[in-house]
């Protein structure tokens, strides 16, 4: 069955496509150091040469006879290098050229490298944000909507709870309590700020899965709620879960982006969010530096895209009525 | 007497169930008796909302939530079905007794094959090879005569009519002595209907199984059914053979409902019906339930519930007029 769906997937031009381009981003964030021609974080290129190593005279400061056949001995020396140091600094906010793809920063950055670099980061928190709030909403779905009663009462109700609390303002007051600066706490801070959404869309789906007639009478043929939820209700909410999981990995991906577009984040470190941070403090709107914001801008548009198209492809494979023949 | 009992397939005592509301206890089935043998085909009839599909949830120990049994024996071959806990039941349902369910068009997983729904019952029961569960799954297909290739079809690919045979093989995957049909051909049209019907009385035949078939389409049981069983308000008012009930309605309720079909023959008559509404099970009336849209209800009526009397054929009515006419039921 799983085979079944792979073929299926694949056979499928939108999945194709959409898959593709996220094939794209994720062989360019793995291949980061090969593919990145500078470092991302440098407005300059140093080239040291060593030309000559000139060591001078020993000087015994300290001796100490163990026995007739063993001693130690300090010494000190004194060693002089000659090197030949190249330094070539880019150009400042110049436009793309053969040197520089997509042109430089204010300050002379490399911006190919860093959307490359960039890609690692923005992927790792969309993904990673993604797939750890699914799991959260999903889980949290399935035991509320399943077995319901007092369970059910209790998380509905945080749910709500954390729905009416503002995600970025809370996600902004998190941020800046946190001390660890680095990608995880930004995929926790995404992650519990942006699970109530789906958890009461897939609840709402698992209950309304629960009261169908099939439910009952698997229900009825005696089998297991596990086996239940797993093998009758889950395959029915497939596209649901998927798209909950696209649309939170967009979420995150943006989330990110306007986290460290807001200096809430590590802004020393490279993703497509830092890029954008840094081209909106030092206006590159207004100085018309294209080259700077629609880089990481379209990447991001690209990654949706992908997502959206991957997401219209398994709503068509899930849902058998669905399937061209 | 014993000879008889060893015979029953299924007997009921009884039986009470209903459903917990706010404002007080629905009896949905109400002090509901009556014995099922090996091989015999019961009809169900009665209109909307008088308990029939309660009576089929009831005896497969499956009303749930506010819904339960409270008191009276279901006694499936020894087994007092009423008593058993949860996990008890859940060995015996489908293994024994199984129910065809009222919308076939719902009942199935719409984006599993059928074969694997099919399957599925038999792993919920048996611990049988993948192998031999499909064999014996696309063996029931070709015994509702689907074709066997139709193993990998999804249920949207299948006719109405089809869905519903999908559905009594599903019923019949574990060779159950008992099977509990609530309106499965409610939803199809009377050419479908017709072939599942003698799909069913044919499969009963061959597997030798008991049926409770439960319909509002009291023309149709007449036709197929052994024993015929008129539910009003949670109460079984006649039961007998079918024949009997049909050519001598002993309750007028009964003869009602035989009054508002029109017969295929005879002379063309103005067709009668039966005034007024059901009464509120929530607060059912005192004495007989059908007394106050009974035209030849009397005094006594509006006091007390009749007994049971039966005649000498096992025709067995409950209402005042036979007080004086009838024995006694003392089952």
């Amino acid at each position: 069955m799983l085979g079944d769906i792979f073929k299926l997937f694949f056979e499928n031009k939108k999945a194709a496509i959409g898959f593709f381009i996220l094939l794209f981003f994720v062989g360019i964030a793995i291949l980061a150091p090969v593919l990145a021609p500078y470092d991302p974080k440098a407005n300059k290129i140093e080239t040291v040469e060593i030309l000559d190593t000139d060591r001078g005279r020993r000087k015994t400061v300290e001796r100490e006879k163990i026995n007739d056949f063993e001693e130690t001995r300090i010494y000190t020396q004194e060693e002089t290098t000659t090197y030949k140091q190249y330094t070539k600094k880019f150009p400042l906010n110049s436009a793309p050229s053969q040197a520089h793809y997509f042109g430089t920063t204010h300050s002379g950055q490399d911006i190919f490298s860093q959307v490359i670099w960039g890609t690692r980061i923005s992927l790792t928190v969309g993904i990673g944000t993604g797939l750890f709030t699914t799991f959260i909403a999903l889980t949290l779905a399935l035991v509320a909507g399943y077995f319901g009663g007092l369970v059910d009462d209790i998380i509905s109700l945080f749910t709500n709870v954390f729905l009416v609390i503002p995600g970025l303002p809370l996600m902004i007051v998190i941020a800046a309590y946190i001390t660890v600066k680095g990608v995880m706490p930004i995929v926790l801070i995404l992650a519990l700020t942006s699970w109530p959404w789906p958890t009461r869309l897939l609840r709402s789906q698992v209950v309304s899965l629960k009261n169908r007639d099939f439910v009952k009478v698997s229900r009825s043929l005696g089998e297991r709620p596990l086996y239940i939820i797993f093998n009758e209700m889950l395959p029915n909410m497939i596209s649901l879960v998927m798209a909950s999981f696209f649309q939170m990995t967009m979420a995150a991906i943006i989330g990110e982006a306007t986290l460290e577009f807001l200096g809430l984040g590590n802004v020393s470190i490279v993703s497509w969010g830092t890029i954008l941070y840094w081209a909106q403090n030092n206006g590159a709107l207004l100085s018309g530096a294209w080259w700077w914001f629609l880089p990481p801008g379209i990447a991001i548009a690209l990654i949706g895209t992908s997502f959206a198209m991957m997401n219209f492809a398994i709503d068509e494979i899930s849902n058998p009525k669905l399937r061209k023949r | 007497m014993m000879d008889m009992e060893k015979n029953n397939v299924l007997q009921i005592k009884e039986l009470k169930a209903g459903y917990e509301i706010k404002s007080g206890f629905v009896g949905a089935v109400d002090d509901v008796s009556f014995s099922l043998k090996k091989g015999e085909f019961l009809g169900i009839a009665g209109e909307s909302g008088c308990g029939k599909s309660t009576l089929a949830y009831a005896i497969m120990n499956l009303l749930r939530d506010n819904g339960c049994i409270q008191s009276g024996t279901v006694q499936l071959n020894d087994v007092n079905i009423a008593s058993l806990s949860e996990v008890e039941m859940k060995k015996i349902r489908w293994v024994d007794l199984s129910m065809v369910f009222q919308s076939a068009m719902n009942a199935l997983n719409p984006v599993l094959k059928i074969g694997e729904q099919l399957t599925d019952a038999i792993f919920a029961h048996q611990d049988l090879s993948r192998t031999k569960a499909q064999a014996r799954a696309k063996e029931v297909l070709e015994l509702v005569d689907i074709s066997s290739e139709r193993y990998d079809a999804y249920p949207h690919q299948l006719s109405g009519g089809m869905k519903q045979r999908v559905m009594i093989a599903m019923a019949l995957i574990l060779q159950p002595d008992l099977v509990i049909m609530d309106e499965p051909t409610t939803a199809l049209d009377v050419v479908v209907q017709r072939t599942i019907i003698e799909k069913i009385q044919e499969l009963q035949r061959q597997f030798d199984f008991s049926v409770i078939f439960i319909t509002h389409d009291l023309s149709l049981l007449v036709e197929i059914s052994d024993k015929l069983a008129i539910m009003y308000a949670g109460k079984i008012i006649e039961f007998g053979n079918a024949h009997d009930v049909f050519t001598d309605p002993l309750h007028p309720y009964t003869e009602g409902l035989m009054a508002s079909f029109p017969a295929l023959t005879g002379p063309i008559k103005r067709m009668g019906g039966i005034e007024g509404k059901p009464p509120d099970l929530l607060n059912p009336p005192e004495g007989c339930r059908f007394a106050p849209r009974c035209q030849k209800a009397m005094d006594i009526c509006r006091r007390e519930y009749p007994k049971e009397y039966v005649k000498n054929d096992g025709h067995k009515v409950s209402c005042q007029l036979y007080r004086e006419k009838m024995g006694e039921n003392h089952e």
